[in-house]
């Protein structure tokens, strides 16, 4: 009897609650029901079956553990906003003869039911969109193997378990706000008056300070090399300027509009301006947060949707051919040439585009340059930017790599430099010590190589490559400055087949290369399937990760706000009865509360969206870091990204509307 | 000049489960002069309360007129009714209803801005009722840092910037002490002398005192009426004591 009276109260009180514990359990639910699919993903015999997915599982993994921080979030902060709200019920049941034990009796119930319902509808959900995630999953990574993923024990239990935790914490945290209050208090309504925020000048300009300094810079990068460190002070900038704009440069904002007395005196801006003073006091770090969060998810699943977009263009960029095979033995080269079209053909596919040939590189140590004239300046400087990097090519190599037929006189040369800030000089003079002096005769600049990338030219190196008719005589000035690595013999083609098929017949010519041919002074291989596969296995991940672990950012973010509102309306419904009481219509009430829930809701998403905007800016230069110089994926994906956000959003500002109309109508 | 006239008002409220018809007003009928001062007493249940809100226009009786200045007020449709409320009436509450998110002048502007008037126009009504009401210090203050009595006084200067045609109070020394009870009264006083109409409604034997006219509603209609016609205060507050005890020996 005792036990069903108990049931019965927490049952009722869920159900009076309604508006804070519906939603409460829909996120809770939609989150444990992602960190189910991802747990059971990462398990899953599909994943941990395929060798190359190992980075996959970890992944996941992280995904899962991230999951886990939003979710112990989000349930303690609203949990801590419903209890707020319902402290002076239980001052109700302490004043009706209800011992605090049993009062949390009734809340450890109604915490059981609801995490009983979250996790009921989690799994139902999770089990849902499992295999839709399942199927995602494969099909963004392109993962082949068949995929058994239907229902994983262990995932549950991993579900059951770690929101089981992060409940027993909440009702302890229940437990100890019941028992420290006492039930006067409780039942005291908080109707103390607040004073109205000051606002501060200094913080209100130093907020704009740090916005035009994080936009700044946000737009001022060029360098796609200095654009990681700066993005992290950007970001740093913006973030400062967001918390500190809100709370302070909100207020002296409203307060010059305030100042204004022909605009303030106006029925929409009167009540505006006021509420939103005080309600700025507030939540100005939690709708600082909510922008800052916002903006975080929009960036985050802007770039994995961009990276996964631009992994063709990024391979393409890295990889003109399928296969580029770089070597230093000139003999065991020649035989690798010999034997690759049986090696391809034995496999059964076929040869397309055959390129070969040779570079002589010399890298002149402690070498600087002034004005195209290269000298060493015989002092041991310790620092790669000292060495010049002078690669020869042979304009028989270049012709037939560009399908030309140029020709060169004596000591003329064609020059391509990695570094493009330098200047270009008609004459390039070489005086390195006695009897190892040249000029060259620079015909013109190239604007590309035949064969970009071709080995690691990594951009901390200054490079030259000069192309030249009498290789032979370069070879004979230089003689003194070779290393094991001076002649680099280059064998470059495509096959036909898929990419599992390439990346099979590189192996097999690899093993080829090791076991037949011997090669022993080490050799690059660089394949570009192998490259797009482990490259969409990645960023195919991480855009599963970006969009799951997104919606469930989205979500809690949104449920955020939605309770922030939802308890203004609470402290608000006095105020509108007041209004309607001294002469204001329930129309002119509705436009108040619409113009109020507009601002308090979209003040956050403008502004988030006016970041991203910046950001993109951003994201564009270190995409170039990539190799992605086409930007057009991502202008699209922000676009949709932006759009699809803010229509969710748009849905719970309607229906948080008319939650708060219903509970301040008069 | 009759200012607001009463006709045959009944109110019954039929509960949501049919049958039960509780009768609030049984058939009232009275009406206030321009510039009278007149109180409404009833014990609790007498229908007071429910009279107040048809005269506030929050409420529709179920029969009979209200005539304010010759207008039936129960005939204006919805719409129109928080304008016509604004223009016409000021009201005094027992619990003062300041927003407490605007300072004492914004509280007291509040129905002129949502009249959309002027703002130099605002500013010189101000300065009237500021001045009648003795507030002059407080217009920067905020509800929560000012008494009972100073609050009341704001809401009365609210009620009064509109020039209302009636000032309709309920309760209006409720929540206030004996002293700052006399000084809203007193100011009740001064106001009304000014030329200002106002109906009180009140269970209050000394508040009712100060008005001119004293009438006493009981099961939904106006039981008796007495006039304070030459009487000292002293002398008229024995008269409503002496009618209320009469009022609850009837029983």
């Amino acid at each position: 009897m005792h036990q069903l009276f108990y049931s019965k109260l927490a049952v009722t009180n869920l159900l009076k609650n309604k508006i804070f514990y519906f939603p409460f359990v829909i996120v809770s639910a939609i989150c444990s029901a992602i960190y189910y699919i991802l747990v059971a993903l990462s398990s899953s015999s599909a994943v941990s079956l395929s060798l190359k997915s190992y980075r996959v599982k970890e992944m996941l993994g992280f995904g899962s553990y991230i999951l886990i921080i939003l979710s112990v979030l989000f349930i303690i902060y609203a949990n801590s906003y419903v209890i707020k709200r319902r402290k002076k019920e239980f001052g109700l049941y302490g004043i009706l003869g209800l011992e605090k034990r049993h009062v949390v009796k009734v809340i450890g119930l109604e915490n059981a039911i609801i995490y009983v319902l979250s996790m009921l509808i989690g799994s139902v959900v999770g089990l849902l969109f499992g295999k839709l995630g399942d199927l995602l999953l494969l099909r963004l990574t392109d993962l082949e193997e068949v995929s058994r993923f239907i229902f994983s024990l262990e995932a549950i239990l991993k579900m059951l378990m770690v929101y089981g935790i992060i409940f027993v914490f909440l009702f302890v945290e229940n437990t100890r706000a019941i028992y420290v209050s006492n039930s006067i208090e409780l039942l005291k309504a908080k109707n103390v008056g607040e004073k109205e925020p000051k606002a501060n000048v200094v913080i209100a300009l130093f907020s704009f300070i740090c916005l035009c300094c994080g936009y700044g810079l946000a737009v001022s990068i060029n360098e796609p090399s200095e654009a990681l460190l700066l993005f992290f002070i950007a970001v740093l900038f913006v973030v400062v300027g967001t918390y500190t704009l809100f709370i302070s440069g909100s207020v002296f904002i409203l307060k010059l509009f305030k100042k204004h007395k022909k605009f303030y005196y106006r029925p929409n801006n009167f009540f505006s301006i006021s509420s939103l003073l005080y309600r700025m006091k507030q939540n100005a770090t939690g709708l600082a947060s909510i922008c800052v969060l916002s903006t975080m998810v929009v960036i985050t699943i802007l770039s994995t949707i961009g990276l996964y977009g631009s992994i063709g263009t990024m391979v393409g960029e890295y990889y003109q051919f399928d296969y580029q095979i770089m070597m230093f033995e000139l003999e065991k080269y020649q035989e690798l040439v010999e034997s690759i079209d049986r090696i391809v053909v034995d496999f059964g596919l076929e040869m397309k585009e055959v390129i070969t040939h040779e570079e002589v590189t010399y890298s002149f140590v402690e070498t600087k340059e002034e004005q195209g004239v290269f000298y060493s300046d015989n002092q041991d400087h310790g620092l790669l930017a000292n060495i010049v990097n002078t690669v020869f090519i042979s304009l028989d190599d270049y012709n037939q790599m560009m399908n030309t037929s140029i020709e060169l006189g004596e000591d003329q040369v064609l020059v391509y430099r990695n570094r493009k800030n330098n200047q270009e000089v008609v004459d390039l003079s070489y005086f390195l010590k006695d009897g190892m002096e040249k000029t060259f005769d620079v015909v013109a600049y190239l604007d590309e190589l035949p064969i970009k990338n071709q080995h690691d030219s990594s951009s901390d190196y200054h490079t030259v490559y000069l192309i030249i008719d009498e290789i032979d005589e370069i070879r004979e000035l230089f003689k003194e400055e070779e290393y094991l690595d001076t002649y680099r013999y280059y064998l470059v083609f495509n096959t036909t087949g898929k990419h599992s098929d390439k990346i099979e017949l590189a192996d097999s010519i690899v093993e080829e290369m090791q076991k037949s041919i011997k090669v022993e002074s080490g050799y690059s291989f660089l394949n570009r399937s192998s490259s797009y596969v482990s490259n969409l296995s990645i960023f195919g991940v991480m855009l599963f990760l970006g969009v799951f672990l997104g919606i469930a950012f989205l979500f809690v973010t949104i449920l955020i706000i939605y309770y922030k509102q939802i308890s203004e309306g609470y402290d608000d419904k006095e105020r509108f009865m007041i209004m309607q009481k001294v002469g204001m219509s329930q129309s002119e009430v509705k436009t108040t509360i619409q113009r109020q829930i507009i601002i308090f809701f979209f003040l956050p998403l403008l502004i988030a969206i006016v970041h991203t905007v910046f950001g993109f800016k951003m994201l564009q230069t270190a995409f170039q870091v990539l190799g992605v110089y086409n930007s057009e994926v991502l202008v699209y994906s922000g676009i949709i990204v932006v759009v699809v956000f803010s229509i969710i959003y748009y849905i719970v500002y309607r229906i948080s509307a008319k939650v708060y109309y219903r509970l301040v109508r008069y | 000049m009759t200012i607001l006239k009463v006709n045959h008002l009944e109110r019954i409220y039929t509960t949501r489960f049919k049958g039960n018809q509780t009768v609030a007003l049984k058939d009232v009928t009275f009406s206030v002069e321009e510039g009278e001062f007149l109180a409404i007493m009833g014990e609790s249940g007498s229908g007071k309360t429910t009279l107040l809100n048809i005269l506030a226009s929050l409420d529709k009786p179920t029969r009979g007129e209200v005539l304010l200045e010759e207008k039936d007020m129960t005939k204006i449709n919805d719409k129109d009714i928080s304008g016509f409320r604004r223009n016409h009436l000021g009201f005094v509450f027992q619990d003062f209803n300041l927003l407490d998110n605007f300072n004492v002048k914004d509280n007291i502007l509040l129905p002129l801005v949502l009249s959309k008037k002027e703002y130099k126009e605002m500013e010189v009504k101000l300065k009237e009722v500021i001045k009648l009401l003795y507030i002059e210090d407080l217009l920067a203050k905020y509800p929560y840092e000012i008494s009972g009595g100073q609050k009341q006084r704001v809401a009365i200067a609210r009620a009064l910037i509109t020039n209302p045609k009636m000032v309709l109070a309920d309760e209006p020394t409720g929540s206030l002490d004996s002293k700052a009870s006399n000084n809203v009264l007193d100011i009740f006083n001064q106001v009304n002398n000014k030329g200002q109409t106002i109906l009180m409604v009140t269970h209050s034997s000394l508040a009712a005192s100060y008005a001119s006219r004293v009438l006493f509603i009981k099961d939904g209609i106006v039981f008796h009426q007495i006039y304070k016609g030459s009487n000292t205060r002293e002398v008229f507050y024995k008269k409503i004591t002496d009618s209320l005890s009469l009022l609850s020996g009837g029983e």
